[in-house]
């Protein structure tokens, strides 16, 4: 079951390309952007460790019924609603960015709403699913993506035209205070322990998860590779003349042997893989919390045939995510994201308060009366 | 009693209905010649009857002998009839006499499955001897055997076999209650049954896999699945059923082990090819010749210079040719069969290309498609992998790459959403997790 876990972490890591992080960072990088990625591990790693922790208290169970425990209907579900606007809204801007990269690089002269069409489809499909077969779809797609990784990254690492002087050079300016947009984006690299909050419902009773200095670890390793490899390949000036920096990055790689011959085009497949697992994610996670908003729904993480319900509001997501386009263009698009990763990032801080008052009620509760506060956790968890 | 057969009956003229006299005292005596072992009842009836009689031992013949059992009930009566007994009255008692004719008296041949070194028997149509192939490869205690009976006109016996030990018992209650569900006028054949229970009509993939060879089920049995035989039908249904199992062929367990991943190692790439193959051809010419080495893109394009219409009519073109040339070659008899492969490889080899419509390139791919759609081991999976490709070609059709690469996308999802009698369908180390967590699912 740990790994389960990591695959979110994993997947979301890598996500960060389709949301501008890198640009965001790549913009800073003389004031603020190396402090503000070592900042980054520490804070993320806190928010990821500690809520974690907090969770440990709330077995089988996900944030909304976490939250039903504590406070009436009528809080919870403004509560669950902003939660999902807040992950809807990053499924609809990262739909729009991998739309946008995929009309670029793959598609030019298609219509751009006939594509983010197909895109739509599948999200609605995918995430109407039940929460346990979007778990082994995961597994299944992460172990697609593995390869592909693994082969740009070491594509990437050995190429003689990735310039290590010109990230040492950017790796020196550490000593500068990073700005809270820059916080924001260096933090989004840890935000899979989030998944948590769903996913913990599939978990065993007596789940532990396992391997959690890795965490840090593979936040580290996903905000230095897609911050310092741009910067070798196109330089300490250049890179910042890039929207889509890392599109651009993997088409400065070339293969030699093989029917591809241009980098660029496995790692969009990789991409489509990975932006149709953050959607699919997105769309799920969000369906169960405006249903979880209902008083009175048990949660079903196993539920055949897919009722009705999960068509119509994921549904209802797909046509929030058509309006968007309607309105966005990429300057918007890109406004919209960043402050979109600043609220994430506050959520993510109050999130973890949040946890840890649960956390220390339920602790209270149970040494106090332990018949008591055992009964819920068992009904709920079903 | 024969009053009683002959109003259910009427009078058929395969039923023989008698009363037999030796001279001492009476008989009656009904069966259908057809159905019933002439030679075997006249050995153990009619002869201890006529010229050996000797009322004492054919009393006790009667009450002890284990082919004969008395049966009180009227009502059973046209049944064990059907089923190719003999019915027969003497003192009044009406004894049931169990001599069914078997057409067959050894095992088949494998045809489906085929395999090199491994064991070459196979189910037969008859449900008794397929019950003692099975013993006798899965010679244990544990086994369990129930047996029903479905169809209202087909009355076909089912056994629904299982190690009581190792079965999971979730799916059994669920495969019970699902048979019971159902109410069917005719059963004949292992698919039929399969899909009736299967409640999963517009499923793309098969949920039970049906196979004839009696080393797999003994295989599947001994890892807790349960496998479902029927009279008539040279095929047992297994299930619950993991996507993996398709893939499988038995002779990987019979070969060094390596060999064996090899082998299954292809048949993963082969089930890509012949799924994506036709989309990226239609994806390489009309969309995205770039994502290609510029050699082969040129290539590609060049050696469709000559064809007049877009690239999707030419796959679909291509595709209904060898769709038609591989149902011919399956449902045409065995002398005209051979005329037809010659012909239609001729003109998908050579003629069609030559007259410029369909490029070089396009008739590679098909043979490609066809012959990789070949090494799936298993026939219902490899016709979901055949329909499966033209879901690819209509999205690369309107979308291109990008298009292919979400629709496997979907096809993995939709595996994962997928349960074969409650047990996901695609997932891995599934295993591994029910023993680190004792929770039920």
């Amino acid at each position: 079951m740990n790994r389960y876990f990591y695959y979110h972490v994993f997947y979301i890591g890598m996500m960060n390309i389709m949301l501008f992080v890198p640009h965001i960072l790549l913009k800073h990088r003389f004031d603020g952007a190396v402090s503000g990625l070592l900042l980054g591990i520490v804070v993320g790693s806190i928010l990821a460790i500690g809520t974690i922790y907090c969770f440990r208290f709330f077995p089988q169970q996900g944030y909304p019924e976490i939250l039903k425990m504590f406070v009436p209907a009528w809080v919870a579900a403004p509560m669950l609603y902003s939660t999902c606007l807040l992950w809807l809204a990053g499924g609809v801007l990262a739909t729009y960015t991998f739309s946008q990269t995929m009309g670029i690089f793959f598609n030019p002269e298609m219509n751009h709403y006939h594509f983010l069409l197909l895109i739509i489809v599948a999200s609605i499909f995918s995430g109407s699913r039940s929460t346990r077969t979007v778990q082994f779809s995961v597994e299944i797609l992460f172990w697609l993506c593995v390869p592909f990784l693994l082969f740009i990254l070491f594509k990437a690492l050995f190429n003689p035209y990735l310039s290590w002087d010109a990230i040492r050079i950017v790796a020196g300016y550490f000593g500068r205070t990073p700005s809270l947009s820059v916080m924001a984006s260096s933090t989004f690299f840890f935000t899979g322990y989030l998944s948590l909050t769903l996913f913990n419902r599939l978990n065993p009773a007596n789940f532990r998860l396992k391997h959690v200095w890795s965490i840090p670890i593979l936040g580290a390793m996903f905000g230095f590779v897609s911050f310092f490899i741009p910067i070798g390949f196109h330089g300490t000036v250049g890179v910042e003349q890039y929207v889509y920096v890392w599109s651009v990055t993997a088409d400065s790689m070339y293969l030699k042997y093989g029917f591809i011959q241009r980098v660029l085009f496995l790692f969009l497949i990789m991409y489509t893989f990975l932006s149709m697992m953050f959607m699919m994610n997105v769309f799920h996670a969000c369906m169960e919390y405006v249903k979880a908003s209902v008083p009175g729904h048990k949660p079903q993480p196993e539920q055949l045939p897919v009722p009705k319900t999960n068509w119509i509001i994921c549904g209802v997501f797909g046509v929030l995510c058509f309006l968007f386009s309607l309105w966005a263009n990429e300057g918007r698009s890109h406004w919209a994201t960043e402050i979109w990763l600043i609220i994430r990032f506050l959520f993510e801080i109050v999130n973890l308060i949040q946890m840890i008052i649960f956390a220390v009620l339920i602790k209270r509760r149970s040494s106090s009366a332990p018949s008591k506060s055992g009964q819920p956790a068992a009904t709920s968890g079903q | 009693m024969l009053e009683r057969i002959e109003a259910v009956f009427g009078q058929p003229k395969d039923l023989v209905t008698e009363v037999m006299d030796n001279g001492y005292t009476s008989m009656e005596l009904c069966f259908f010649p057809s159905m019933c072992d002439i030679d075997h009842l006249k050995d153990a009836v009619l002869v201890p009857f006529s010229y050996r009689f000797d009322p004492d031992e054919f009393r006790r013949m009667l009450k002890s002998d284990i082919s004969f059992i008395r049966s009180d009930e009227p009502q059973k009566w046209p049944e064990l009839l059907l089923k190719g007994c003999a019915l027969l009255q003497y003192e009044g008692v009406v004894y049931c006499f169990t001599c069914v004719r078997k057409m067959l008296t050894e095992p088949g041949n494998t045809e489906v499955e085929a395999s090199l070194q491994g064991p070459q028997s196979s189910f037969t149509e008859d449900l008794d001897m397929n019950m003692n192939l099975l013993r006798l490869r899965y010679n244990s205690p544990t086994m369990n055997a129930d047996v029903m009976t479905k169809g209202k006109l087909s009355r076909t016996r089912i056994m629904i076999v299982y190690d009581r030990v190792t079965v999971d018992k979730s799916s059994l209650d669920e495969v019970k209650k699902r048979l019971e569900s159902i109410d069917p006028k005719l059963i004949q054949a292992a698919g039929q049954l399969a899909m009736l229970i299967g409640n999963a009509r517009f499923s793309m993939f098969p949920i039970t896999l049906q196979t004839e060879r009696p080393d797999r089920v003994a295989q599947l049995l001994q890892r807790g699945k349960i496998a479902l035989m029927l009279d008539g039908s040279r095929f047992a249904v297994t299930l619950p059923i993991r996507f993996f199992d398709f893939m499988h062929a038995m002779d990987d367990d019979y070969e060094p082990y390596w060999m064996g991943r090899i082998l299954i190692l292809f048949r993963y790439i082969g089930m890509m090819l012949s799924m994506t193959l036709p989309a990226l051809y239609i994806a390489a010419c009309s969309y995205n010749p770039e994502v290609f080495r510029v050699q082969l893109a040129f290539s590609i394009d060049g050696s469709r210079a000559a064809v007049p219409y877009p690239s999707f009519v030419e796959v679909f073109i291509m595709l209904f040719m060898i769709e038609a040339l591989i149902e011919s070659s399956i449902r045409l008899p065995r002398f005209v069969g051979s005329t037809a492969a010659t012909v239609g490889g001729l003109i998908l080899g050579q003629a069609a290309q030559q007259a410029g419509l369909v490029s070089s390139i396009m008739i590679i791919v098909t043979s490609v498609v066809a012959i990789s759609n070949f090494l799936i081991p298993n026939s219902s999976f490899s016709y979901s992998i055949r329909a499966m490709k033209y879901i690819f070609v209509i999205v690369a059709t309107f979308y291109g790459m990008v298009g292919i690469i979400v629709a496997v996308f979907l096809i993995v999802v939709y595996l994962c959403h997928l349960r074969s009698f409650g047990q996901p369908y695609l997932a891995v180390n599934l295993k591994r997790d029910q023993k680190h967590s004792s929770q039920p699912r």
